[in-house]
């Protein structure tokens, strides 16, 4: 299997502080990862270095084998990475419907003149995305608010379009931060096993973030990374997880004893 | 190869790049360019075929040079890692980029084979720096308080300042201050109208600010309305604001003149001074060791060179001589002749051929200019009084509790409120302060110079450039930042004279206005998180090291440094021992008590105060002390000391009463502030030296005596507190009880009211009453709603599919078609009805009227479809329209204008289109350097961009062609077709034929053109019944509608592709849409150059309709805040809200028009209308107690029906007009309109109408007329057929 992210010692300070102290980890194709630790771990930084929003301080990131440091996000997107952020952030007076439409890749094929001027090709172009968009949404069981503005979502329909969002731009490696967080148990459940899903037919890599226990360890993620103070605390499967003292003490404490 | 060498380039670190890129700036500006004129520049030159004009290409490279220097620094701040070598080099930075100017003007000046004498005067520059600072900061002050509580950019900051300016006024207008006002020239400066006019300013402001914050951003604060909408609101307030003081004050010039002897000449500070003089370019011309030529007459001549620097005298030969240039190298002194008046000359020469390059010489050791630099004293008391304030501030918000309330709200308003804080008191208080601090800065401004309402706008955008560089936010960082800028400023104005006239561009002094708007661009580039900042992180950094460090104090040290008493009483020793705050606060206390007392004393010197001598005093012998000009021969002031009294009169008259008065209050005054100085000087300083060493023995032995005087000062506090407490509730109890009472007459005024209604109803009244006022409003409101409700419910019973249609309202693609049409409908009725002159030639009067509205009208349409496209569809806060619109304008006059008025006289067609591409080529390049600046940021950018071209265009020989004015704008141009439009295709015109100007066509009543054809078809009559060309301004109306619908065209089909998605992403959340893949950049870059080409289409219009025109039409009054009341009424990102918005403010425009032709003249249509306007404003001017009455009686109302609003809006009118009743006497009648006769100046009534209509559509209609229609498809299903479906 091929490698399609790999972290090395990824560092990242804010003034004197060391938010992320030499991460370093790997992501295989096809693979669905957790990344779980206690709030102010540094998670959501990892993130932001991976996607390009933050410079990280020293070490590398690599996706496909191409370093990134030195890119913009929307070039790492073209890599074929896409990630969501932890509070949602829709695109507030645009429909859902448009929401969706804006990240497919090649939104100016055939051409740039034909897709401004519409042209019956690029308009036919058009059509399969908005069919596409219309078929995400019936998955996450949100059609009926395709034409609404994303302001007037509640906040568990809005992560689940930021989910469909992501998903627009097909992309090869997921990162989602906390996707499920406020959504319904059931459908939070169905969401996963989606995932799982899209993971298993279509190959692509998904790097999760979940504060969620239960669903991080019984839905079927292959490989879970555990962060404790920037650092990499373990990664391995969740059963190894859940036998690890380290990792009960850090962080897991009396949600373990719950689950157990 | 090429590409290698891009490759190896990228590789590079971003530090090198850059270093790499500075390197080739330098060398191809500095050696290539202006040294062997080979840069890249006059590559393309050549390769122009030599058409640009040679001096485009050395501005371009001064340019370039000047850029290089800014890079330097931007690569210091950015890619350098921190250490002290890199803080030196930041603060040394300044004197690098004067350099950097010095340089490049040196070698520029060389290869002109010019030179130029640059003289910089240390202290006028220092003085001038205060000068500038202080007025800088009295806006930037309010600016940043603004910015703090309340989270927006305040674009009507300077309008307080402007109330200030006019309020100094008022109180030298009103009757209570005029004997002072005018009392003769007697050496003695008298400050109790100064010290009422400051106090007045600062209250009287503050409540402005309060009635403005209550009326107008108290609703949109409760409406969460976001900081954008609140920086518009802001605007529009600024425009109603100007516009009032225009209509009341006129547009004359006025001072602020306390007292007549504040501007005499002996009243200043004489400051010696050294001078620097920088000699470059070309040295060697005007030094005078060349012989003299011999004319034929016998007289020596010298050859002058061109800058022709000399003088004449005579020498000691009896010969005429010309000393030129003054340049010496040594301080020898040696008398060359004797002037015109017979002083000997005193000279340095030397006998070498070329000036140095510099020189310092002062006043002291230098020969021959004996000049000091005088600072007046009205010139001084502006940083005195605004510094002194703004530190009274400064400690009001970082030591009192008042100060951590304005943080905690500025910091999370909801938070605040839930922990206890009043909120909008908080609001409140710092409107006060921000409006208040600005009024005083304006009032004590106002006696620098002479100003009229728009001189305080000006001040504006520096102050913009200080709160930016220092921070957004932070007091200490716009200190900091205001003394740059004002140095900036100071600065400019030297370099620009020296540099003007050797350039030929001596407008150039103009300039130094612009100054700051350019440093702030520029600072934005470098360092957008500015000066504060790094304060803050430097302060963090000291801590941080602070606790680390482990070493302490001697006590020896502290000891002596206590006992010393200049140390100890700066708290030094306090600093010492890591007392820091404290040391502070001593070190505050003393040196303001020292600053007071040097205040006072100069205040003490020059009034009436007893035993005081002032220059003039000391030079008149026949007087001892100042009050004895006053007091004449009896030593005793009394009302005929007056310097109005009449003795041929032989009694009092009211004058001198008056004079009497005020003198008395005068003496009380000075009196009052004299004794104040004598308590704090020097007893709190000794005070202070007590204490440290108190401290000292604190410190030193280890028994604490303090914690003893602790314990009695806190039961003396106690004690004090208990008694407050008492005097308090026994005051609160009344108080309670009147308030009770109050309310009591309230409720029973509401039962009255309510209870005339229903007579008949007498049961369970009373407890139902009270709440009926408002419940019955809401009844009526209710049933209106309810009715409504079933008309809708009806018609969806009957019409369901076209119901669903309609569900979105105007936000739907049918109704907003529907809205758009009516609206249209209705407003072409109104233009179709605008009246007009009856008359023989009337037809023709109204196609020219006709065509000039819908010209008008294209040319607003195309600049809201360019800012709708920044501003509602990207979301880039665009305020400078007109920068674009001036490019094009700009451009098309230049190229088409003949050769003879130094134009290109290029064809019509080809300039157009060059200058659409160069209004893009600016928006493209525009937004890289804007690209990561806040919403903000980019409205200062922009608006600073329009002002720097307005400047330009005043001060720039290249933007001059035609003659208007003296020389100054563009004229002369071809219009378009014109030939065509007369003539006719018929005419032979061109090489061999003689010249037929459009004119004599129009005149030739044989020639045919389509102009004949059009009056035809339209009937256009003359006098005589002849039928007329049609005007040339139908074809410009007829070109402009077709453009419009062109563009309209093309916008609607590519903002409905995917990039207008695109486009709309970036506007919600750009992080965002460049998370999802797509360059934010260069899609933002896209827009700016579309936007900016339909702009620059519309001034290409602009520049035809107007035939020739003259920087004032790129004052951002006249333009951009205009589409800006056309782009909020309309409704953002839709372009037919444009039309609509754009189709108001034109039609109100041609309304004013008609009005103010129709003032003066019966026979005008309209004129009911205008007279009826005047009649109210001369009401409103004149009767002012009766229209408190009304707003009294409104307030009331307000109360009555517990309508804030409406209460609110009857307080403030009682308040203004009570305020005129008081303040404003027959003088201020006299002084504001010319004989006396109140007249209306009908175009501020339009600004002020604009004004208002921004605000109430902002407030009730935030998306405006026609609001942005949401992409809605239709839902998607399988069976649909290929086909229109999908939009």
């Amino acid at each position: 299997m091929k490698t399609v992210l790999k972290v090395e010692s990824l560092r990242k300070e804010f003034g004197g502080l060391v938010a992320v102290k030499d991460v370093s980890f790997e992501i295989k194709e096809g693979e669905f990862v957790g990344l779980i630790g206690p709030n102010g771990c540094g998670k959501s930084t990892t993130f932001n270095c991976i996607s390009g929003l933050l410079k990280q301080t020293s070490g590398s990131v690599e996706i496909h084998g191409k370093d990134v440091s030195d890119m913009r996000p929307d070039q790492i997107h073209s890599l074929g990475m896409t990630r969501t952020f932890q509070h949602t952030r829709l695109w507030r007076e645009m429909t859902v419907i448009e929401n969706l439409l804006v990240p497919p890749r090649n939104q100016f094929s055939p051409s740039l003149i034909e897709s401004l001027f519409k042209f019956p090709r690029s308009r036919r172009a058009e059509k399969l995305r908005l069919k596409d968009a219309h078929s995400i949404l019936e998955e996450l069981e949100v059609p009926h608010m395709a034409n609404n503005l994303a302001s007037e979502l509640s906040g568990g329909q809005s992560k689940l379009v930021d989910i469909g969002r992501s998903r627009m731009g097909s992309p090869n490696l997921l990162l989602l931060d906390e996707p499920v967080a406020g959504v319904a148990g059931p459908l939070a459940m169905k969401i996963f096993n989606n995932l799982r899903k899209t993971v298993d037919e279509t190959g692509i890599s998904i790097l999760i973030i979940e504060h969620n226990m239960d669903f991080i360890l019984r839905q079927g993620v292959d490989r879970i990374i555990v962060m404790n103070e920037g650092e990499v605390l373990m990664i391995g499967t969740p059963e190894e997880v859940k036998s690890n003292k380290a990792v009960i003490e850090a962080y897991l404490g009396s949600a373990g004893d719950e689950s157990e | 190869m090429l590409q290698q060498i891009q490759q190896n380039f990228n590789q590079l670190s971003t530090l090198n790049r850059r270093l790499l890129l500075t390197f080739f700036l330098f060398f191809d500006s500095l050696v290539l360019g202006l040294t062997y004129e080979f840069g890249s520049l006059n590559f393309l030159d050549i390769i122009l075929l030599d058409k640009l004009p040679s001096d485009l290409i050395w501005l371009l490279q001064l340019l370039e040079s000047i850029s290089a220097g800014f890079l330097v620094i931007k690569i210091l701040f950015d890619d350098i890692p921190p250490n002290p070598f890199r803080t030196l080099a930041i603060f040394l930075s300044p004197l690098f980029m004067v350099g950097i100017v010095f340089l490049t003007l040196e070698i520029l000046l060389q290869g002109l084979d010019t030179q130029a004498t640059i003289t910089l005067d240390l202290i006028s520059i220092s003085t001038g720096t205060l000068t500038w600072a202080s007025t800088y900061l009295a806006i930037a002050i309010g600016l940043t308080l603004t910015y703090k509580v309340q989270r927006y950019g305040n674009f009507a900051q300077s309008e307080f300042f402007m109330i200030g300016m006019y309020l100094a006024m008022i109180m030298v207008w009103s009757d209570y201050f005029v004997p002072l006002y005018d009392a003769p020239k007697d050496g003695v400066l008298a400050w109790s109208l100064l010290f009422w006019t400051l106090i007045g300013a600062f209250i009287f402001t503050g409540i402005a600010g309060i009635i403005i914050d209550r009326l107008v951003y108290r609703g949109f604060r409760e409406q969460k309305a976001s900081p954008q909408v609140m920086m518009i609101a802001s605007l529009g307030v600024a425009l109603i604001l100007r516009a009032l003081t225009y209509l009341r004050f006129g547009s004359s010039r006025n001072m602020f003149e306390p007292d007549s002897d504040w501007r005499m000449p002996t009243m200043r500070w004489e400051l010696p001074t050294t001078k620097f003089r920088f000699n470059l370019g070309d040295r060697t011309q005007g030094v005078s060791s060349a012989e003299p030529f011999w004319d034929a007459n016998g007289n020596g001549v010298y050859d002058m060179g061109s800058n022709g620097l000399f003088e004449s005298f005579t020498d000691l030969d009896g010969d005429n001589r010309y000393d030129f240039a003054r340049t010496y190298n040594n301080y020898n002194c040696e008398q060359t002749g004797i002037d015109e008046s017979g002083e000997p000359i005193l000279s340095r020469i030397i006998s070498e051929v070329k000036k140095p390059f510099f020189e310092m010489y002062d006043t002291n050791i230098d020969c021959v200019t004996g000049a000091t630099t005088n600072y007046a004293y009205y010139k001084g008391i502006v940083p005195a009084v605004i510094f002194s304030s703004v530190a009274l501030l400064l400690l009001l918000l970082t030591k009192t509790r008042l100060g951590r309330k304005m943080r905690a709200v500025a910091d999370n308003p909801e938070l605040a409120a839930s922990s206890g804080i009043n909120v909008e008191r908080v609001q409140l208080t710092s409107a006060f302060l921000s409006a208040g601090i600005s009024g005083l800065g304006g009032a004590i401004f106002a006696m620098t110079l002479r100003y009229n309402p728009e001189t305080a706008f000006t001040l504006l955008l520096p102050s913009f450039a200080v709160i930016v560089l220092g921070t957004i936010g932070s007091i200490p960082g716009a200190i900091v930042a205001s003394l740059i800028v004002g140095f900036v400023r100071a600065l400019s104005s030297p370099i620009l004279i020296g540099i003007g006239s050797p350039l030929e561009r001596s407008n150039y002094t103009a300039l130094d206005g612009v100054m700051p708007y350019i440093f702030l661009v520029a600072v934005l580039m470098i360092m957008p998180e500015g000066i504060g900042d790094a304060y803050e992180k430097w302060k963090i950094n000291r801590l941080r090291s602070k606790r680390e460090r482990t070493k302490e104090p001697k006590k020896i040290i502290t000891f002596l440094l206590a006992i010393f008493p200049l140390t100890a009483v700066l708290g030094i020793h306090n600093w010492y021992n890591n007392r820091s705050d404290r040391a502070q606060t001593l070190a505050s206390v003393s040196m303001g008590a020292y600053i007071f007392h040097r205040f006072a004393s100069f205040i003490e010197k020059h009034s009436f105060n007893p035993g005081s001598c002032s220059n003039t005093c000391i030079s008149d012998t026949s007087i001892e002390t100042n009050l004895d000009i006053l007091l004449g021969t009896d030593s005793i002031l009394q009302p005929e000391d007056s310097p109005f009294y009449d003795e041929s009169l032989g009694s009092l008259s009211d004058v001198d009463m008056s004079w009497f008065d005020l003198m008395q209050t005068e003496l009380w005054v000075i009196e009052f502030i004299s004794t104040i100085n004598s308590v704090f000087w020097p007893l709190i300083p000794l005070l202070i030296w007590c204490f440290a060493i108190f401290q000292a023995i604190e410190y030193t032995s280890e028994t604490i005596p303090t914690q003893k005087i602790r314990k009695y000062l806190v039961d003396l506090t106690e004690r004090i507190n208990s008694i407050i407490h008492g005097i308090k509730s026994n005051v609160q109890k009344p108080l309670f009880n009147l308030k009770e009472r109050i309310n009591s007459i309230i409720h029973g005024t509401q039962q009255f009211i309510s209870s005339s209604d229903k007579e008949n109803e007498s049961g369970d009244e009373e407890e139902e009453l009270p709440v009926e006022g408002p419940n019955r409003v809401e009844e009526v409101s209710d049933n209106l709603k309810k009715r409504i409700m079933r008309i809708s419910d009806n018609l969806k019973v009957s019409s369901a599919p076209i119901f669903e249609k309609f569900k979105y309202g105007r936000e739907s693609k049918l109704g907003s078609n529907i809205t758009f049409i009516s609206l249209l409908l209705i407003l072409f009725a109104f233009l179709y009805w605008l009246p007009i002159s009856n008359s023989d030639t009337m037809n023709f009067n109204k196609a020219l009227q006709v065509s000039n509205v819908l010209l008008t009208l294209s040319i607003f349409i195309l600049m809201s479809f360019s800012l709708n496209l920044h501003t509602g569809v990207t979301g880039m806060v665009n305020f400078g329209v007109i920068f674009f619109v001036a490019i094009g304008a700009i451009t098309v006059g230049i190229l088409t204008a003949p050769t003879d008025v130094h134009g290109y006289a290029w064809p019509v067609l080809p300039a157009t289109i060059f200058a659409i591409l160069l209004s893009a080529a600016f928006g493209w390049v525009l937004a890289y350097p804007t690209a990561r600046l806040r919403m903000d940021y980019f409205a200062i950018v922009t608006i600073s961009l329009g002002e720097i071209l307005r400047v330009l265009l005043a001060g720039e020989p290249l933007l001059r062609v035609g003659s208007i004015g003296s020389a100054i704008g563009i004229s002369r141009y071809t219009l378009p077709l014109k030939q065509w439009w007369f003539c006719g295709r018929g005419t032979a015109i061109g090489p061999g034929t003689d010249y037929i100007s459009a004119n004599s066509c129009r005149d030739d009543s044989a020639l045919i053109g389509p102009a004949d054809k059009m009056g035809e078809i339209f009937n256009l009559t003359d006098a005589n019944g002849l039928i007329e060309p049609a005007p040339y301004m139908m074809l410009l109306a007829i070109m402009g509608i077709i453009s419009v619908i062109l563009v309209w065209w093309l916008l609607e089909t590519i903002l409905s592709s995917p990039w207008g998605r695109i486009l709309k992403a970036i506007r919600e959340d750009e992080e965002v849409a460049q998370h999802h893949g797509h360059n934010v950049l260069s899609h933002k870059a896209a827009s700016l150059a579309l936007g900016a080409a339909i702009a620059g289409l519309a001034g290409a219009f602009w520049a035809w309709k107007l035939t020739g025109f003259d920087p004032q039409f790129l004052s951002p009054a006249r333009s951009t805040f205009l589409v800006w009341a056309a782009f909020i009424i309309g409704g953002k990102a839709n372009n037919k809200g444009m039309i609509i918005g754009a189709l108001i403010i034109v039609l109100m425009e041609f309304v004013f028009n008609v009005l103010v032709a129709a003032q003066g003249s019966p026979d005008l249509p309209l004129h009911t209308t205008a007279d009826r306007i005047d009649r109210l404003f001369q009401w409103l001017v004149t009767n002012q107690w009766d229209v408190t009455k009304i707003f009294i009686i409104i307030s009331i109302l307000g109360i009555i029906i517990r309508n804030k609003t409406i209460s609110d809006i009857g307080f403030s009118g009682v308040f203004v007009f009570l305020f005129t009743f008081f303040m404003f006497g027959e003088r201020s009648i006299d002084e504001s309109f010319s004989n006396g006769i109140v007249s209306t100046d009908m175009v501020y009534v339009k600004v002020l109408l604009i004004g208002c209509l921004m605000l109430f559509s902002l407030k009730l209609n935030p998306k405006g007329l026609i609001p942005e229609v949401p992409f809605r498809p239709n839902q998607y299903s399988d069976h649909m057929p290929d086909g229109e479906d999908i939009k």
